[in-house]
């Protein structure tokens, strides 16, 4: 029986075994039809990924794209923009690559209601797409309801969040710029899971940066909800020490309770904190499309897959991928690890409509980069391996890890991954 | 640290089923089914030089993890270095050097330590094949 399996699994161009699990009895085969169509929602890190990749390996796979946005733009990278160091249209690129070189039909137009039994998925302008596969990569939505005073759009637009990038990016920029010197950022991070586990850190590091060279009498408060640093510890508290003495205050177990957006008061459990701006990230959940189409699973906030597919483990022909996905062990939500999942899922799926075997050996990386200074950067990174006793990605152990310090060449090295990984998605 | 929340249960119903009528689909269904595979499989070896490169998906997904970094395919602008056809042996022995700490990095090493030699061979072989 191994002998016969090993002929199968060359003939599939894979080395590996193939488990045992999937000889096992099954049901009706799936309708092949003419052209085989794959939806994906959202063209954010992995959407766009997805569906470049899909074309790419299988051009005979028809795919379409729904974005709400004419353009897209890159949080990763963003906090660069908050800090001055950069203009939000070096951070913008176009989808047209993705048609014209890829052949992907891209729709401007969100997606209002999927139909998991029949196949469809119905767009605000009102036309509806019908697929084989559906990939949603919606990203993530804030639970305002949680924060009372922050629950109005009047709220929402004095305290921004500029955890998606565009509007709120140049929105929270001109907020500190016109804030006087001597005045107090105040930045609040959310429990983890959140998206970008360093970014929040990095922000507020290159807002201290921005004010100590032009508003240095001014302060920088981090109201972090988490026990501790979530991200790049050592390598943060090491850059506040040596270059923004005195400028960065950190409080951890500091979870908001309530904002005060007209006095800009953020309510502790046990203070009450005034700034001159504030920024909130409420705590996060998946976008709101993937709680209509019945794919949120965990904790009324996430995605639940199966990591060899990314399909979801609730609604069949339904992939998910990037930050609205529960998390597998160690797994940050971050840009980069949702281009993987993209690539992952594209694999997957053109695996799945093609009649050839899914690779029971995904293995997937992450490298997220800090900027924490206008020439100094550093990194963590991760690789992922399935475990099958576990059923989910595990970090390779003995693989990953920090830089050894914040240093120059990893901002050039920065610079090089933003390019790459952009076109990557888009070109 | 972010990761997964409380005890991890996935079910495996929706995968198998695919991947089942994908190997039954390629299966003939009669007594000498063996027979016949083993002949497909003589022919696909014969044929193996020509085909491995188009058929090595899962050296191809392996490969697609780098992209992030070093471009699709391999092609890069910028700081990081280019990876579409460079010699496979030159690829594979900076790889391995990375990983057994011969030779420093600001990450690789922390990457080539996550793929085994095998891997990370056929990723190189991969990124060798590729348009510059």
């Amino acid at each position: 029986m191994s002998m016969i399996r090993r002929e199968f699994v060359k003939l599939f161009g894979y080395g590996a075994a193939v488990s045992a699990a999937a000889l096992s009895g099954c049901a009706v085969p799936e309708a092949t039809r003419t052209k085989a169509r794959v939806v994906v929602i959202g063209g954010g890190w992995g959407g766009t990924t997805a569906a470049k990749y899909i074309r790419m390996w299988a051009p005979e796979i028809e795919v379409t794209l729904v974005e709400r946005n004419p353009f897209f733009t890159s949080c990763p990278i963003s906090n660069w923009v908050i800090g001055g160091l950069m203009s939000l249209a070096e951070a913008t690129r176009s989808y047209e690559g993705l048609s014209r070189r890829h052949g992907v039909r891209l729709v401007q137009d969100e997606a209002v209601e999927v139909d998991p039994v029949n196949r469809r998925v119905r767009l605000a302008k009102g036309e509806t797409l019908s697929y084989d596969r559906l990939i949603v990569g919606p990203g993530i939505d804030f639970m305002y309801e949680t924060l009372p005073g922050l629950n109005n759009a009047a709220a929402q637009a004095r305290v921004l969040h500029a955890w998606k990038a565009g509007p709120q990016t140049e929105g929270l920029r001109k907020q500190l710029e016109a804030m006087r010197d001597g005045g107090v950022y105040a930045i609040h991070i959310p429990l983890a899971p959140y998206r970008c586990p360093p970014g929040p850190y990095e922000r507020a590091t290159l807002v201290a940066n921005y004010f100590k060279k032009r508003k240095p009498k001014s302060k920088v408060l981090i109201l972090d909800a988490n026990p501790d640093i979530v991200s790049k510890k050592g390598l943060f508290e090491a850059a506040w020490n040596d270059l923004y003495k005195g400028m960065i205050e950190y409080r951890p177990n500091s979870e908001l309770v309530d904002v005060d957006a007209k006095t800009l008061t953020a309510r502790l459990q046990f203070d009450n904190v005034k700034a001159d701006v504030l920024n909130v990230s409420p705590p996060q959940t998946s976008d709101r499309i993937a709680h209509q189409a019945g794919l949120v699973t965990a904790n009324q906030r996430w995605c639940e897959i199966n990591w060899l597919t990314m399909e979801s483990v609730a609604q069949k022909n339904i992939h998910v991928i990037g930050d609205s996905t529960l998390s597998a062990p160690a797994m940050p939500k971050s840009g980069h690890m949702a281009n993987q999942h993209g690539k992952l899922c594209a694999d997957a799926v053109i695996a799945l409509l093609t009649g050839r075997p899914v690779n029971p050996e995904p293995m997937i990386a992450n490298t997220c980069y800090s900027l924490v200074s206008d020439t100094e950067a550093m990194h963590v990174a991760s690789v992922h391996r399935y475990d099958p006793a576990q059923k989910t990605l595990v970090p390779v152990e003995g693989a990953g890890g920090v830089s050894k310090a914040r240093n120059t060449l990893e901002k050039a090295i920065t610079e090089s991954w933003s390019r790459n990984i952009w076109d990557d998605m888009l070109g | 640290m972010t990761g997964a929340e409380a005890p991890f249960f996935v079910s495996d119903a929706n995968n198998t089923c695919e991947k089942e009528d994908a190997m039954r689909s390629a299966i003939p269904k009669t007594g000498a089914w063996y027979a016949e595979l083993a002949l497909a499989a003589a022919v696909a070896a014969s044929t193996a030089t020509v085909a491995q490169a188009q058929e090595d998906f899962q050296a191809r997904s392996w490969a697609a993890s780098c992209a992030g970094c070093h471009g699709t395919e391999g092609r890069s602008q910028g700081a990081i270095p280019p990876l579409a056809g460079r010699p496979k042996d030159e690829i594979l022995r900076a790889m391995l050097d990375f990983k057994a700490d011969r030779r420093s990095a600001s990450v690789m090493h922390q990457h080539a330590k996550g793929y085994s030699d095998n891997q990370l061979e056929r990723m190189a072989e991969y990124f060798s094949k590729q348009k510059k």
